[in-house]
């Protein structure tokens, strides 16, 4: 590696060998997990990697995934640059959901407005969700891993309240609610496959994100209060208020993602509509180091394997749950190819 | 509507009892890394996966608890392993492997069911622990059929939070852990085996999570779902800091997770008009109140979460 003399291909390579090999190794390591219980290797990474791109539908489902892992983990990473974990979007994001739900349900506006207040109420619990653990760490110091995921669980059981209470949809066994009025779905910009206006949402909100956290003063005020807070004290930046403020913000994002869900493409709550997006999302944001323009890839290329192991199952039966540990084994490789390298 | 008043108090102490395993169990685990300095988030994550093992390995062996709960202990050692060599050998932030790992074991733990077992119309399920009968003493009213007619696990985790607490503030083993995570340049500069006991507390802290999971299937349920755990695993990091990380209080503090298991279990069966949403509700809200409550008086290892190097200049 000595000959590379340029210092911007050097840092290109410094950065991208660690995933090179990380990505690799998970890869390797599930191939060989899929042969000795018995699937066919070739044929299941041809579906894992390929299935997004061969019919316009799958191509829209994958686009579909990517907005909300794209959201989510925008949502985690913000937080993450002042090394607060908001392992809470899972809860963020179900708050927003039910607030676009009981805008969508109990309002009788004119379309724009209509769906605009569905994702204004989604954006505006999320936050408040978010609220409550970045109170209790600014004022009690309550760590926020914990507290954030014990909001999630609560925001479990608040979600089967409202699908199976009086706005319940008897009709398919599982609960969930009534349609929302058709005045509150997103605008789509493209029909059959249908993606809505949320592709262009999440993206604009990922690079307004990257602006935040690397070009305004409260971006960095931010990361140093991450990176190192006891300077930051020093420089006269307040520490304290920045790490719970970025939690709120992470949750208003996430509610966003929340009301899009069900604006966009449920068109009504759903229990289980978290899916695996959380843990998902937050394994992106960590192998993007919170940096938003890194998430953009990654979330592309996570949404393009969910999709294909998602058809794996159907064809195959293996389960969902591999593109967790196949994405969770990644990061732990791209961890430890860094500090092997800087050694 | 007649209940038997009687019979509620005494299954209601019983279960008390039964419950407290899972959270005295993992904070325990939680409790001995984090005494040598190791801050394991994983807990929720590994009881998934060792209450899958359990399941597995006792339902393929003809319902051989013992060799279940064995398997179990190796999977969290080996976990408890990786972890050590990626937080202590490797120096990575504790959070985010804990993190990684917590979504990679519970995800392994879905997994495997569904590789080996798949969905089916009604779930495969093996016994439950049997009830041991300590002789003469559950003969007492009342009292015996609480205290001595429990699963072998019950007494073990008692027995082992005692004997935690006299490794950990009666012996030189304990004092040599104790330094670790208070000041682990001073015990390196004493001639302890800093990285050795990190490793070893670490591995020991995982398999006692993953136990604590084998005993959720195996005292309760008897077949496994993705829901076995539902949060005790983040509970018991709460129970860790109210017990501040220490086993006595650790134990008695998980009478009241425990109390407020079985408490709202209680509330249901009794058809209050609350509902059950919110009844299911109360063990997180009251452990959001707890934690609140803990903060103010906190009290952890001097070190923890922060890892050791030995050629770093000293701040």
């Amino acid at each position: 590696m000595s000959r590379i003399s340029h210092p911007l291909l050097r840092k290109i390579i410094d950065v991208t060998i660690p995933y090179a090999v990380g990505i690799t190794l998970a890869f390797i390591i599930a191939g060989i997990t899929m042969y000795l219980t018995g699937f066919d290797v070739l044929l299941s990474y041809r579906t894992i990697f390929l299935t997004s791109f061969t019919t316009a539908d799958s191509f829209a489902l994958t686009l579909l995934k990517f907005i909300t892992l794209l959201m989510l983990s925008t949502a985690f990473a913000i937080p993450l640059m002042s090394r607060k974990f908001n392992i809470g979007i899972e809860g963020q994001f179900l708050l927003g959901a039910i607030g676009a739900t009981i805008v969508g349900l109990t309002l009788h506006l004119p379309p724009g407005i209509h769906v605009t207040l569905a994702l204004l109420l989604g954006i505006l619990l999320g936050a408040l969700w978010a609220a409550i653990p970045a109170y209790l760490l600014y004022k009690f110091n309550v760590n926020e891993v914990i507290s954030t995921i014990l909001m999630n669980f609560i925001a479990f059981y608040l979600v089967d309240y409202v699908a199976t209470g009086p706005w319940r949809d008897v009709v398919p066994g599982h609960p969930m609610t009534i349609p929302i009025a058709s005045t509150s779905y997103l605008p789509l910009i493209l029909h059959r496959p249908s993606i809505h206006i949320g592709i262009i949402i999440s993206i604009v909100l990922t690079i307004a994100a990257y602006v935040l956290i690397f070009l305004t003063i409260y971006g960095y005020e931010l990361r140093a209060s991450g990176s190192n807070p006891r300077a930051a004290n020093v420089f006269g930046i307040n520490v304290k208020f920045l790490g719970p403020m970025s939690l709120i913000l992470g949750g208003a994002v996430a509610g966003l993602a929340g009301a899009i869900e069900v604006t966009g493409i449920h068109y009504r709550l759903i229990e289980g509509m978290e899916s695996n997006y959380a843990p998902l999302s937050i394994l992106i944001a960590l192998m993007g180091k919170g940096n938003p323009l890194a998430i953009l890839f990654f979330a592309i290329f996570i949404s393009v394997i969910e999709v294909g192991t998602s058809a794996l199952q159907r064809t195959q039966g293996v389960p969902v749950e591999l593109t967790l540990i196949v994405e969770a084994l990644i990061l732990i490789f791209v961890l430890v190819a860094e500090v092997m390298r800087r050694r | 509507m007649e209940y038997d008043i009687y019979t509620i108090i005494i299954s209601s102490f019983k279960y008390l009892l039964m419950l407290l395993v899972p959270y005295a169990l993992t904070s325990l685990g939680i409790m001995i890394s984090g005494r040598a300095g190791i801050f394991n988030i994983t807990a929720e994550g590994m009881m998934l996966l060792g209450a899958s093992v359990t399941f597995l390995v006792t339902y393929y062996t003809g319902g051989n608890q013992v060799l279940g709960l064995l398997t179990c202990l190796a999977v969290g050692a080996l976990f408890g392993l990786a972890f050590g060599y990626l937080t202590i050998t490797l120096k990575l932030n504790q959070f985010i492997v804990g993190i990684t790992f917590f979504i990679l074991t519970s995800s392994l733990g879905s997994l495997l069911y569904k590789v080996f077992i798949g969905v089916t119309l009604t779930p495969p399920r093996v016994a439950v622990l049997p009830e041991i009968n300590i002789p003469l003493l559950s003969q007492i009213p009342a009292i015996g059929e609480i205290l001595f007619k429990q699963n072998i696990m019950v007494y073990l985790t008692i027995i082992l939070a005692i004997l935690f607490h006299y490794l950990l503030f009666k012996t030189m083993l304990g004092l040599n852990i104790r330094s670790v995570g208070e000041n682990p340049r001073a015990a390196d500069v004493l001639g302890i085996n800093v990285f050795l006991v990190k490793y070893v507390t670490v591995i020991i802290g995982m398999m006692l999570m993953s136990l604590s999971g084998g005993y959720l299937l195996l005292a309760f349920t008897g077949t496994f779902t993705e829901y076995i755990v539902s949060g005790r695993g983040w509970i018991a990091i709460a129970l860790t800091l109210f017990g501040k990380w220490s086993p006595i209080p650790i134990l008695l503090g998980s009478l009241i997770f425990s109390g407020i298991e079985v408490t709202v279990y209680q509330l249901q069966t009794m058809g209050v008009a609350i509902p059950y949403q919110f009844l299911l509700m109360i063990p997180y809200i009251a452990t959001m109140i707890i934690l609140i409550w803990v903060y103010k008086r906190a009290e952890v290892p001097q070190a923890l979460g922060k890892p050791y190097d030995r050629e770093a200049i000293e701040e």
